[in-house]
This record gives structure tokens, sequence and C-alpha cells, in this order.
């Protein structure tokens, strides 16, 4: 899949981290749909199909990640959309408990730079 | 011969000693009135002894022990009233005969004395006074029963054995309408019905009593002269007796199954009260069938008194430690004490007053020492549980605490990175500006972060406040002084109103107070965008009040529960100030309600303004 082509979806309450992603995305020609909150997140998989979810954990209302990625795995037109956790909630256990429920993989926002993030998604996109 | 001696073996047809034209007197001071009144004067100063021991060790809060006093001090109260209403016990009555009077003479004191206790307690429970007209069912029972005992011919034994009945046939519907109420069953509809069947088969029973269908007359039975011969309607009675009661322990044992903690404790209790009471009492209807056991269970009916009324007290008996060593100590003493009547010397009453007393003595040393013991690890356990809420509640701070760290560190790190890789060159002027007013945004919060987290942390471990005369007009004063500019630069208004009057003294820490009101008083211009603020300070009965008031963003009922709270943030409230920490109302909140005052927020909603108002007591 090209990934110039494809939908990557973050899922992410804080206004500074969505401002600063909307911007490397947008320089790396990736296109990138941004929802705030749990349900406008699920809402907008289900219209906007996404190709690439990328989920904090920490949502506004202390909705936890985890429980979308639990919904989206439980049903057929979602499970195999690729789900990276994005957070800052490196707590033992996390991690583990993201990969078993299916993520493809656990990034910490304070380890992972914008351009790491950027060649992480496109090499998934273009596996696809 | 004494007139006052009986006949075995007659139906008593010689009634009193008046009707053999021999007057009855008072016995003299012959032997036997001599240790009449020896028992009685020893069973008096051991009452005022044991109330002076109690007293003087404030042992007012055991209710054991105060069980013991009242059943001492009413056995001597009722003896005067049982002497005035018949005569001295005839002296042929052998010890057996004065077993069975002395135990419903017990049954008496213990029935009355703790119904009484418990109705001067617990007057406004239902289920205290149907406890109250259980035992007053067996005082009426058992009084008469030792009337009975202590009669003279068959006419009278024959009229106090008829009246004892009332009291047998009000024992088991009493009960039972106590174990309702207990368990909070009577107001079942199902409950409801039974209970009125039961009290109309009661009531029926009740109308029988003076026929000879219910007691058909008194003859002699084992060591007894007039013992009751059972009527037609007597076996029905009793199969509705022992029904009830089995009845009533069904539901109590549904009750013990099914609880836990003190009530699964009471009903244990309950539960051992009606077993003990029920196995004891039944023995008093064997006779009426030729059984030739005597009533020797009669004095357990006080023990299922004493249990009952000790199930029911509201008290701390924490443990069934704490009952055990009370049950014991209690009942021992009661052993102790009712062997001085036994006595057959002065001397040995002396020796059995002297061991009952030791006994009390080293029984309370024995019931302190365990209730210590209880306490103790009742007390290690909470201080368990709350440092455990307390790991808990760290544990969450830290985990929210160090989210909150690590988002706008996350942030400059990527915006840095960002611009380090080169990826600003394309921006224009004003994109570039607003990447760096971000980073700079980021910085800032995360200082806030630190300062307030640093702030929290102190207020939270209970920083020492260090009060003293503080005067809350200078303070707010200093706020506004230092916060003017900030007003100023966003063209909004800061009104002050000083008090009309000059405040008392507010007794506080200066510092700790100084950063509530700028703390406030920043809120309000932050979350401002037009208009301002008005500051007021006045005196309300014994507090003082600071308000501030200003035209901003307002808060939202939803938002308003949680607003105190930990690093809780409105979205509005981001949007306008994105550095905020969201810990500046809980260092407030801590602050004020350490000071002993309490922090209030009015709003009409969205976009409506706020009131802030803080109430700091007057220092007295």
């Amino acid at each position: 899949m090209d990934a110039q082509k494809s939908k990557i979806l973050l899922v992410e309450d804080e206004s500074i981290i969505i401002n600063m992603y909307r911007l490397k995305f947008r320089l790396a020609g990736l296109n990138l749909l941004v929802s705030p909150s749990a349900a406008e997140a699920v809402k907008m998989i289900e219209e906007t199909k996404p190709d690439l979810i990328l989920l904090d954990l920490q949502l506004e209302n202390n909705i936890n990640g985890f429980d979308i990625l639990r919904l989206l795995k439980a049903q057929s037109e979602t499970k195999n959309i690729p789900v990276y956790i994005l957070t800052n909630k490196r707590e033992h256990g996390n991690r583990e408990v993201g990969i078993k429920l299916g993520a493809v993989d656990f990034l910490a926002k304070t380890d992972v730079k914008p351009e790491d993030l950027i060649k992480i998604v496109s090499k998934k996109l273009e596996s696809i | 011969m004494s007139p006052w001696v009986v006949r075995a073996n007659t139906r008593g047809t010689i009634t009193s000693a008046s009707s053999v034209g021999l007057a009855p007197r008072r016995p003299s001071l012959n032997q036997s009135g001599l240790v009449v009144r020896s028992k009685r004067l020893c069973r008096l100063a051991t009452s005022i002894l044991w109330q002076v021991v109690l007293v003087a060790r404030g042992y007012k809060e055991s209710p054991a022990l105060l069980l013991v006093r009242f059943f001492i001090f009413y056995d001597i109260l009722l003896l005067k009233i049982a002497h005035l209403l018949c005569p001295p016990i005839p002296k042929i009555m052998n010890s057996d005969i004065l077993y069975f009077s002395l135990s419903a003479l017990i049954n008496t004191v213990t029935g009355f004395g703790l119904g009484l206790y418990v109705l001067l307690i617990s007057f406004r429970r239902p289920a205290a006074r149907n406890l109250f007209y259980f035992c007053l069912s067996i005082t009426i029972w058992s009084f008469f029963y030792f009337l009975w005992q202590t009669s003279s011919n068959h006419e009278v034994a024959l009229f106090w054995s008829r009246l004892l009945m009332v009291g047998a046939i009000l024992i088991p519907i009493a009960f039972f309408h106590f174990v309702l109420t207990y368990l909070n069953l009577h107001k079942n509809n199902f409950h409801k019905i039974t209970l009125f069947i039961f009290y109309f088969f009661s009531l029926l029973w009740l109308c029988l009593l003076f026929t000879p269908y219910f007691v058909a007359d008194v003859v002699p039975r084992s060591y007894f002269k007039y013992w009751p011969e059972a009527g037609p309607f007597f076996t029905p009675f009793l199969a509705f007796f022992v029904s009830l009661f089995i009845y009533s322990f069904f539901l109590l044992f549904k009750n013990f199954k099914t609880t836990k903690g003190d009530m699964h404790t009471h009903t244990a209790l309950l539960l051992l009260g009606v077993t003990i009471g029920l196995l004891g009492g039944s023995t008093n209807y064997l006779l009426w069938y030729n059984i030739n056991i005597a009533p020797w269970g009669n004095v357990l009916v006080s023990f299922f008194i004493f249990l009952t009324v000790y199930s029911i007290v509201k008290y701390k008996f924490m443990d069934l430690k704490v009952v055990s060593a009370e049950l014991f100590t209690v009942l021992f003493l009661i052993v102790f004490s009712a062997e001085i009547f036994f006595s057959k010397s002065i001397t040995e009453m002396a020796l059995r007053i002297v061991m009952a007393l030791f006994m009390a003595l080293f029984g309370s040393i024995l019931i302190r020492s365990v209730r210590k013991e209880v306490a103790q690890r009742e007390q290690l356990a909470q201080a368990n549980l709350h440092l455990q809420a307390l790991n808990k509640q760290k544990s969450e701070f830290l985990d929210i605490a160090s989210h909150q760290l690590r988002t706008p560190l996350s942030a400059l790190i990527g915006l840095l990175s960002m611009q380090y890789d080169g990826d600003f060159d394309s921006l224009s002027k004003a994109e570039f500006k607003q990447q760096q007013k971000d980073m700079l945004t980021s910085a800032e919060r995360l200082k806030n972060i630190v300062h307030d987290l640093m702030d929290a942390m102190e207020v939270e471990l209970g920083a020492k406040l260090k009060p003293e005369p503080t005067d809350i007009a200078k303070l707010a004063e200093e706020a506004i002084n230092i916060l003017r500019p900030n007003y100023e630069k966003k063209s909004l208004y800061l009104k002050y109103s000083p008090p009309d009057r000059s405040l008392p003294l507010v007794s506080a820490d200066p510092s700790f107070l100084a950063h509530v009101f700028i703390n406030l008083v920043d809120n309000a211009c932050n979350y401002t965008e037009t208009g301002g603020a008005e500051i007021k300070l006045f005196q309300e009965k014994n507090q003082v009040i600071f308000q501030i008031t200003d035209t901003g963003i307002g808060v939202t009922p939803t938002e308003k529960e949680n607003l105190f709270g930990k690093f809780i943030r409105a979205k509005r409230a981001m949007l306008v100030r994105p550095d905020g920490s969201g810990l500046g109302l809980f260092i407030v909140k801590k602050i004020v309600e350490a000071h002993g005052g309490e922090v209030k927020i009015m709003s009409d909603g969205e976009n409506k303004g706020s009131t802030f108002k803080i109430y700091l007591p007057v220092k007295p």
C-alpha cells in the first residue's frame, strides 16, 4: 500500500501533541486524521476506515485506550487494522497488555521522535 | 410443730394457719431466722461493696459487670417484695426445693433487671422494646413460679400455677416478635400475618387459663407437693410453644448463615441463648406428663435472657474473645455468688463472699487485658488499611504525575527534534512562531507542574503549618498588587472592595494562605478574556470570607464535580491556558481545609463567569 494514499488516525486528547504530529505528518506527506476523544474515534473508524491507528492510552474523561483496542479487535470490520499504542504511560505491564490485546507495537512518545514515528508508520503501511 | 409445716400428699384442706386457729407469726430470732437474716445482710453488704468496687474501677462501660451488679441489687429488692407477699420459707423445705424457688427468683431478677436495662439504653429501637416485653413475660412467669413454689396450700398453689402460665403463654410470642424486629422482618407481609395468627392463639390460651382445660389441678409430683396437671388444651399449647421457638430458631439460623461481622456474632449469641434457654426451660414440662425429671434446667433461662440482651446491647464488643472472657467471668461470678446462698455457716458464707470478690477482681483483669489485646489488634488492622490506602493513593498520584510530566516533555523533545531535523526550514514565519510558542508553552507547563507537584506533595504530606494571628486583608492586598500588572496586560479590570470595618485576625500560616490568594486571583486573570474580576473581603458571624468573582469561562455542573481534584482540567480551560498543571485548585482546597476553612465555587455555567469563596474561621 502506498503510504502517501493511506489514512492514519491519531487518537489523542493533548492539543500540543496533536499540533506537533499534524505538522510532522503534513510535512511527510501523510494523511493524518485526528480524534481527540474515544467516542469520536469509534465513529471516525466506522466512517473513514483508516489504514492504521495511533492510539493513546490516557484519553479524556479517564477513558483507557485499551478499551478501544478491545472493541476494535472484537469487530470483524476493524480487527485487521494495525494499531500502534502511542503513549506516555510506560508503566510496567502496559506493553505486555497492549501486545496481548493485538497492538502491533507499544511506542513511548518521549522515546520515539516524530521522524522515527513517520518511518515506522510508512514501513508498516507499505508492508500491508 | 410449726404452723407453716405442710403435710405431704394432702390436697391442702387446711389452707392456712389461721384456719386452724393459729395466727401467723413472724419467725422469732431462732436459728432459721438468724440464718435468713444473716444471708440477707451479707447479700446487701456484698451488693453495696460490689457497687463501690465497680464505681471505683470505672466499670460503667462494661455491660457484663453492670449486669452482675443489677442481678445482685435486684435480688435484694425482689426478695423484700416476695417477703411481703408470702410467708418465710418453711423450715422443712430442703435444699432441692430451695433451688427451684431460688432459680425462679434468679430468673425474675435477671428478666426484670436486664429487660429494664435494655429499655433504658435503647428505648427507640423496636427490637429493644420487644426484647423488654420478652423479658417482662419471663419475669411474670418466674415471679409467679416462685410464689407457686412457696405456696402453702392447694388453692394458693393452683392459683399461682395458673397465673404463671400467663408468662408461659406470652414468652414464645414475645420472643418471636423480638426476633422478627431484630432481623427486620416485621414489615414483611407474610410475617405480619403469621404474627397476627400467633397472637390470636396466645389470646385463646389466655382465655382458657382459669379453666380446668388448661391447668386441670395441682398434684404431688417428685419433690413437689403441688405440681400442675395438664388439661386437654395444654398439649396443643405446648406444641404451639415449641413450634414458635423452633421457627424463631430457624429464622435466626438463616440470618447466622448469611451475615458476617457483628451481626453474625450477635445472631450466634442469640442462637446459643435460644438453645440453652429452651433446653433448660423445657425441663419444666416433663413433670406435667408424669415424667419423673424435675426442672433442674430452670436457672438456664437466666442465661437465655442474659445472652439475648447481650446480643442486642450496642457496644463495641469487637471479638468473640472478649465475649468469651466476659461470659466466662460472669458465669463463674454467678456460680460463686449463688453458692453463698447455700452456705451452711457464717464462716463458709464469708469465705465464699471473699472468693466471689476475688473472682470478680481477676475476672475484670482478664476482661481488661483481652479487650486491650483485641483493641490493639483492631488498631493495627485499621492502621494497615490506612497504609494500604495511602500506598494506593501514592501510586495513583505517581502514575498521573509521571504522565502529566511526560506530556509536555514529549512535545518539547518532539518539536526540538523536528527543528533539529530541519522540518521548520520550510515553514512560514507565522507557522514557525507557532511552533516556538508551543515549545515555550510545553516548557512552561513542565515548570508549573514541577512547582505545583512540589507544593501538592508538601500539602499532602501534611506540611506543618505555622499559624499566627494573620491580617487577611493585608495578604489579599499583597496578592492583588502582585498580579495587577497581568490584568492590565490583558486589559482586564481588577476591583477590590476593602472591608467596611477592620476584620478580626485569623489564625493562619501567612505563606500558605498567600499562595491561595495568588492562585485564585491568577486563575481569574488566566481564564477571563474580557471584563475582569472583583474581590471582596468581609466577615460573617465567626468567619472571614474572601470572595473573587470573574467574567471568565465559567464552570459547568459537570466540571464543578471534579474541579478540586488532582490534575483535573476542563477541556475549555486547557484551550485557554494550555500550560496549567491541573493542581492549583487542589492545592488551594488542601491549604484552606488545613486552616479549618472551606472553599466553594459558584457559576451559572459556560462563559458566565465564576465566583470562588474562601471561608476562614476567626481566631478565637
